[in-house]
């Protein structure tokens, strides 16, 4: 790994732990979500994933949209806008990785439902669809409340359209419900592992694109 | 006195005193200007040529004589132009920095300075005209700039390793940077705890690190108290004399004897005094 993507990365990590109430409401999120439906498991692990989703997403949103203060200048200084959003996005999936870590931990002491594997390649895959997403939409975004506005809009989009209709595989988090249902029911499952696989690499390299291009126009080639 | 004869005298005694002819040109157009505007006896408006000429030759002399002779071209921007939501804002500027020169770029508000100076970090395109950059730049915007949630010693590692400092040589020069601005640097908080003059020395030496070629300073002492000014001036003399090059936008009429050359946007684009 490059000492550029290294030192951004290492920024943005000791720029975000000193974010000590945004932290606490990041890991909060997911939590609040499995707890609602405590009752219920399969809905509790099923909301879970959601609630890791829009966390996700949206610590990789406000990250894009605080760095936009510093790298245009820090590509003046020599990075270039490659090693700024890979620096960045790659810290902020990390940290994503971590937290659905300690979910599939929690989910194994608290109350196992299907396979801790196939539990813990959902909350991955949710984690890192989550900040790609997060980070496109921060890309975009010409601000913080048009930020907050259009994740709105792709989460409740998520939550709203009927998960068997053809509109809701153009959503970014199709293939989170794919999978979870897969970690529930196991192997027996009609969700496909294949096809929710294909679904979050098409997400991640759509928004990786739409994250690029917008970066590269916005920091300066 | 008529001013005709007031203007040649003036010009004859500029001369006398070995002031630059483009200097001297630029102190009789102004001149002229002036009383063409005001109408007014050149004598009440300016008191005698002779001793007009030494002012204005006083004034030149500390920065005209301090640096290094003017050398490599570091900016050139020729032509410039530039619109932006429908208006222009620049009109066919023209400018150039060469290393042992720092250049003071001044103008009314929104006559295109911090967009001009954007323009030559690379981070906007201008619509016409050509700009060339040579060697490395440090950028010091006007707002912001710096990451709120690191310390000074971070932003140092982060910029510096941009530059190919080490991680130790980035914290070293840094907070010798800062110290010469009576900072210091190596306690210091987060930058959203400090004030807002403390955060623009940050800025300043953020931009300074490892010594690139040209210092592109957006306003650099916006809040700063004057002795902490003064030790900017003090910086950026130290910077120029060491061959480097320096653009500077300011507002504060001081800076205009502190500066090498002078370049106003939002009349004619040319120098009103240059070392070039």
């Amino acid at each position: 790994m490059s000492a550029a993507l290294l030192s951004v990365g290492e920024m943005t990590l000791r720029g975000l732990s000193r974010r000590r109430a945004s932290l606490a409401l990041l890991f909060a999120l997911p939590l609040a979500f499995y707890l609602a439906r405590h009752g219920q498991p399969w809905q509790a692990v099923r909301f879970l994933g959601v609630g890791l989703a829009w966390a996700a997403s949206t610590i990789a949103l406000f990250a894009a949209l605080d760095a936009r203060g510093t790298e245009p200048r820090l590509r003046v200084s020599g990075w270039s806008w490659r090693d700024l959003v890979a620096g960045r996005v790659g810290a902020i999936a990390l940290l994503g990785l971590v937290l659905a870590g300690c979910y599939v931990a929690l989910v194994a002491v608290d109350r196992p439902i299907g396979t801790t594997g196939s539990l813990a390649l959902a909350l991955a895959v949710t984690a890192i669809t989550g900040v790609a997403t997060g980070s496109a939409l921060g890309a975009l975004a010409p601000r913080e409340l048009e930020g907050a506005l259009l994740l709105f809009i792709v989460a409740g989009l998520q939550m709203v359209v009927d998960p068997e209709a053809g509109a809701a595989r153009l959503l970014p988090f199709w293939s989170t419900r794919e999978l979870m249902t897969r970690a529930i029911e196991g192997s027996s499952s009609s969700a496909s592992l294949a096809a929710a696989l294909v679904h979050a690499g098409a997400t991640v390299a759509l928004c990786a694109l739409v994250t690029a291009i917008a970066s590269r126009r916005r920091i300066g080639a | 006195m008529r001013t005709a004869t007031w203007i040649e005298q003036l010009a004859h005694e500029l001369a006398a005193l070995d002031v630059p002819s483009a200097d001297a040109a630029a102190i009789v157009v102004e001149a002229e200007s002036h009383l063409g505007e005001a109408a007014a006896d050149p004598l009440a408006a300016f008191g005698a040529p002779a001793a007009y000429a030494r002012l204005m030759a006083d004034a030149l002399a500390p920065a005209a004589s301090a640096g290094p002779a003017a050398g490599r071209v570091r900016a050139r921007v020729a032509g410039v132009h530039k619109r932006y939501r429908g208006r222009t804002v620049l009109d066919g500027v023209d400018l150039t920095v060469r290393d042992g020169e720092a250049v003071l770029l001044i103008g009314p508000n929104g006559c295109g300075k911090s967009t001009l100076v954007r323009i030559l970090a690379g981070l906007q395109r201008p619509d016409g005209g050509r700009v060339a950059v040579d060697g490395s730049v440090g950028y010091a915007p006007q707002h912001g700039g710096v990451a709120p949630h690191l310390t000074p010693s971070e932003q140092f590692v982060l910029f510096g390793r941009a530059r190919g400092l080490s991680r130790a040589a980035a914290i070293r020069d840094g907070v010798r940077l800062a110290d010469q601005l009576a900072w210091d640097a190596a306690r210091a908080p987060v930058a959203a705890a400090l004030s807002g003059g403390t955060r623009q020395k940050l800025s300043i030496v953020l931009a300074a690190l490892g010594e690139p070629d040209l210092l592109l300073l957006d306003e650099p002492y916006q809040g700063l108290d004057l002795d902490s000014a003064q030790r900017f001036w003090e910086l950026l003399w130290d910077w120029r004399d060491r061959g480097r090059a320096a653009l500077v936008v300011a507002h504060a009429r001081d800076a205009l004897e502190r500066a090498d050359a002078v370049v106003e946007l939002g009349r004619a684009s040319a120098p009103l005094r240059s070392a070039a």
